[in-house]
């Protein structure tokens, strides 16, 4: 069985993704970034963590083979194919703060808010959805000043990462909402979600 | 002054710090990290975020000047002062997984193990614990080249950074446990945690 989802820019959706499944996430059009975040199905409060996932695997990226970790130190999920190999694990999600206080265009709605938006009905709240894992997202930190650097998206159109479900999952994936820095090109596009058995 | 203690090492100590006072953490010995955490006292849902952290200060360096935030983008601590400005937002604590699978040392406490039993006190479990500021923790992510990787503390005897509290806060530090890595120079060490109101 194939379910399809096709995010439009700028939204999020979310989903329960069951063990053994294998979820795909397409950049359609290529240079567009994708958020995503993952809960525990049976218990909420164990999710997706960014620093632990790095230091699990001992790397700054991840690609694949690797393992995406919770909090608890449980593999939720398994890259099992990645057809790009930059993804970051640093990032907060763009939210309406960093539209309002960093790029001073203002306070909208941002992926967290998306994210957080497609979340209600399990009831989590923005403030309970973690930094994610933003697929295709190109980030360079400085050596010298330690200051981020977010470059376009490197991804092609029709890239895709494969994810293996380890756990039952609450999933959430964003189409990255930012047209304001270089991240997604200066254009929002749509990503393109598959689950399989 | 209006309090101090002593954390001694791999262990952890947690208490409440009201808005305005300052906390000035020192390294006795040198070479020792803080692993610290902290939650809004009226609601521990709000608590310390690197990430956002990392992002709203546009950098991965905390020193003078640099606000914590919590992952509701509200400011917790502004360091005041800072010898050392070599300090961590990208590690989690150190913890029992850790020791086991990475520096296959099983049965071992970490920070993680020790801020969950002190912050106890308050209700709050190890799930509540978000990933640390690591005080004196000398780091390095290469984007470049992928690396990550823990180098040895460049902190020195008697060196220290004083934070001010920007909201009623329930914080947590350990003296890290980690002797195993370069982290602490192979040796745990205590920590000494000086309190003071900074209204006039």
């Amino acid at each position: 069985m194939k379910q399809e989802i096709l995010v439009p820019p700028s939204s999020g959706t979310a989903f329960e993704a069951k063990r053994g499944q294998i979820i795909r996430l397409t950049d359609v059009k290529g240079g567009q970034v994708a958020d995503f975040v993952a809960f525990v199905a049976r218990d909420k409060g164990e999710k997706l963590d960014q620093s632990r996932t790095r230091i699990n695997n001992w790397k700054y990226r991840i690609s694949t083979g690797d393992k995406i970790y919770t909090n608890r130190n449980n593999i939720l999920f398994t890259i099992l194919d990645d057809k790009v190999g930059i993804h970051d694990l640093t990032f907060p999600g763009c939210s309406s703060y960093v539209y309002e206080h960093l790029l001073k265009v203002g306070p909208r709605k941002g992926c967290i808010e998306n994210l957080a938006d497609s979340l209600r009905k399990w009831n989590i709240g923005w403030s309970e959805v973690p930094a994610p894992l933003s697929f295709f997202m190109e980030v360079e930190y400085s050596l010298k000043t330690n200051e981020p650097k977010i470059n376009p998206a490197p991804s092609k159109p029709g890239d895709f990462v494969d994810l293996l479900v380890e756990k039952d999952s609450i999933v959430a994936i964003s189409s990255c909402a930012d047209d304001v820095t270089e991240c997604n090109h200066g254009k929002c596009k749509p990503i393109l979600v598959e689950i399989r058995d | 002054m209006n309090q101090q203690f002593l954390i001694p090492p791999k262990s952890a100590h947690a208490f409440l710090l009201p808005s305005d006072q300052t906390v000035k953490v020192i390294d006795i010995q040198g070479q020792q990290v803080s692993d610290l955490v902290t939650f809004s006292e009226t609601d521990p849902k709000e608590k310390f975020d690197q990430a956002r952290t990392r992002v709203n200060n546009w950098t991965n360096l905390v020193t003078k000047g640099t606000v914590l935030y919590s992952n509701r983008n509200t400011p917790l601590f502004k360091v005041i002062q800072d010898d050392v400005g070599v300090h961590d937002i990208m590690f989690p604590c150190c913890n029992r997984f850790v020791y086991e699978t990475i520096f296959h040392a099983p049965e071992k406490k970490g920070c993680f193990e020790n801020l969950a039993e002190a912050v106890e006190q308050f209700n709050l479990k190890s799930d509540d614990l978000p990933n640390p500021f690591n005080i004196f923790m000398n780091t390095f992510v290469d984007s470049k080249t992928g690396e990550i990787g823990i180098r040895t503390s460049p902190s020195k005897a008697g060196d220290s950074i004083t934070m001010k509290a920007l909201t009623n806060l329930i914080v947590a530090f350990t003296a890290c446990s980690d002797d195993l890595s370069d982290c602490n120079g192979k040796k745990c060490k205590p920590i000494k945690v000086e309190i003071s109101d900074s209204r006039v």
